[in-house]
């Protein structure tokens, strides 16, 4: 009854003790349910991949540039990087969400160079951050031999996965895909970058595609309302040492559900 | 109540609430970041704070929502509704820091301006799987914002009650859209059916509470009801409709009366009955659920004060309600629905003299 007449009035110094206990019980209770709920939250995100952006950790490596299709350091150092044995190929990337490409006359293709930058690497797979490049012993534009088509023989593949920036997804932003990096992937290609293929099989295992046009030619902007969803797509994939370059047939690129793994386009 | 608009007009309970909020948010994000580098060491340390913002901040959202509803069940809650704008801009400060950190994230150090970016990096507005969610973020902070900057008094008072209150339910919206983004974007994400149970658990819980609130308020409107008819008793003057028994309100308390369009807090102070618009000059807050304290009526949501018998907030203060003549017969009291201008006076009935 007493609780009934009390009156709270918030510019007075003190509450009526019913409303300073209830207040007090509902602080009690927030305070004690916060660490359950933060738990929760927590514990049940799907979990981070293990891999790495050595920011702040400037490397240098030595070895043959190759701009086309992709721009790739293929190293000639005997010592491993992160695990990789030469013949080992580096995907070199530029500052931010930017690609990494050289002036053909200043860096022609197969030179020796040396390129300082910060390493970014996944599941076999290298990138570095480029900071700067120097050259080391230079081809003439005619000596580099860089194809930009895929070599005869390469094998013709249906694949079914999402499409990210390689950027992000080894390392620098963690998680790299799906729905809340789709925006950032797409500035990433728009940026250069080139884009990323993950693919996962029956027993769960990934593997990695670089992406080109038939040519070797950028797939920006036209793989724009595909980056971050499910794809299918088909094209001749062709080893770059630890990576994979498919050339996209263009054509048979269809949003799909990524999980149905039976599902996709049906290759020539 | 103040007389000058000072950025803050600090009272003991304001400190204590606003001690204990960056309390929360301190734990909160301390808590987070511990926790999260335990379980998951890999993660970034930016994807790290976007997490913990963006958690924080919606669930702040609905602490404030809730509150509301909370109050209308029991009055004992009242200390928390009291400073809840500094809980909503605590909360728009946080939703701010979630929000640049992503667009820092997602779209800065890029080929176009990060404000570009957000709104072309993705333009599927016609999926709903793909639909661009950060855009309905942006939108969400933008109307908290714009809620935020105009949360202080000056700004209610210069738009007026119903401006102010207008703009302020927005809130509604920016939460529709703040789960719509949460829906669109993370969780499709992360698919953990616990991370969607909280979601859904968060929006039954704020929507159980206002319908349920809404609900007990339908019946005491209805309750409060009066025929508009006017009374054919002789001995009533012309223009009164009958109201109540004046034993049906407790001393120093009140009486609400929704007669037509009217809505009415009838006050039993004394041996007096006063009547005054119900509804009070700050925030809307129902004077009827009030008290009469040092002769004056109180608001019960942030104790604003005005004189029953013409409506003013005592001087120097100078808010004025409308008020009503009330008639008192026997141990029946009529009212006159017709209101007069705001602050008029008008002599309470008297309720010795009628019996």
């Amino acid at each position: 009854m007493q609780e009934e007449e009390e009156f709270y009035i918030g510019w007075l110094a003190k509450a009526p003790p019913s409303f300073a206990r209830r207040t007090r019980q509902f602080i009690l209770v927030s305070v004690l349910s916060l660490p359950l709920l933060i738990c929760g939250l927590v514990y049940f995100q799907k979990g981070f991949s293990n891999g790495v952006f050595e920011y702040g950790k400037e490397t240098s490596l030595v070895g043959k540039f190759t701009p086309s299709p992709l721009p790739f350091l293929r190293l000639t150092d005997k010592d491993p990087v992160y695990g990789q044995l030469p013949p080992c190929s580096i995907l070199l990337v530029g500052m931010g969400k930017h690609g990494f490409s050289a002036d053909p006359n200043t860096i022609p293709a197969e030179s020796t160079v040396r390129v300082d930058g910060f390493l970014i690497y996944r599941d076999g797979k290298i990138a570095l951050q480029v900071k700067n490049i120097a050259l080391l012993d230079k081809k003439s534009p005619e000596e580099g031999n860089s194809p930009s088509r895929p070599a005869p023989g390469s094998t013709s593949v249906s694949l079914r996965g999402e499409i990210t920036d390689p950027k992000c997804f080894l390392g620098v932003m963690n998680p790299g895909e799906g729905k809340p990096h789709q925006d950032c992937a797409v500035r990433c290609l728009a940026g250069g970058i080139p884009p990323l293929m993950k693919v996962r099989d029956e027993q769960g295992k990934d593997s990695y595609y670089l992406l080109v046009g038939e040519n070797g030619s950028p797939l920006f902007p036209f793989l724009q309302p595909y980056v971050g969803s499910g794809v299918g797509l088909c094209g001749l994939v062709q080893a770059h040492d630890n990576w994979n370059v498919l050339y996209v047939d263009t054509t048979s690129v269809q949003r799909i559900n990524k999980y149905a793994l039976d599902a996709g386009p049906m290759c020539h | 109540m103040a007389l000058s608009y000072d950025p803050v007009h600090w009272t003991p309970h304001k400190r204590l609430y606003d001690r204990i909020l960056i309390s929360f948010i301190g734990v909160y994000l301390l808590l987070f970041i511990g926790l999260q580098s335990v379980f998951h060491p890999t993660c970034t340390i930016e994807t790290t704070l976007i997490r913990a913002t963006g958690t924080l901040g919606f669930l702040m959202l609905h602490l404030i929502l809730i509150i509301g509803p909370l109050c209308r069940f029991d009055r004992r809650f009242l200390p928390l509704l009291y400073n809840r704008r500094h809980f909503g801009v605590a909360m728009f400060l946080v939703a701010l820091m979630h929000g640049i950190l992503n667009l820092f994230q997602f779209h800065a150090l890029g080929n176009v301006d990060p404000m570009v970016s957000l709104f072309t990096s993705n333009t599927q507005y016609g999926s709903l799987a793909r639909f661009p969610f950060q855009s309905l973020g942006f939108f969400a902070l933008l109307i908290l914002f714009l809620m935020a900057a105009t949360s202080h008094d000056f700004w209610l008072k210069n738009l007026g009650p119903r401006v102010w209150k207008s703009l302020h339910m927005s809130v509604y919206f920016a939460y529709t859209l703040l789960v719509m983004h949460v829906m669109l974007g993370v969780i499709q994400l992360e698919k953990s059916p616990v991370l969607i149970g909280m979601v859904g658990l968060g929006m039954f819980l704020v929507l159980g509470f206002h319908v349920a609130a809404a609900m007990k308020q339908h019946k005491t409107d209805a309750a409060s009801e009066r025929d508009a008819d006017k009374t054919s008793n002789p001995q009533v003057p012309e223009g009164f409709v009958y109201a109540c028994e004046w034993s049906e309100i407790a001393m120093n308390k009140a009486k609400m009366l929704i007669i037509g369009k009217e809505n009415i807090a009838l006050f039993r102070y004394e041996d007096k009955v006063s009547a005054v618009h119900n509804l009070c000059k700050h925030q809307n807050g129902p004077l009827s659920e009030g008290r009469i304290i040092d002769g004056c009526i109180t608001c019960p949501w942030h104790g604003y004060q005005y004189l029953p018998e013409n409506g003013q907030s005592p001087p120097p203060f100078t808010e004025k309600l409308a008020t009503y003549d009330v008639f008192v017969l026997g141990s029946s009291v009529y009212i006159n629905p017709s209101p007069f201008p705001e602050g008029t006076a008008r002599n309470p009935a008297q309720i010795s003299m009628s019996i």
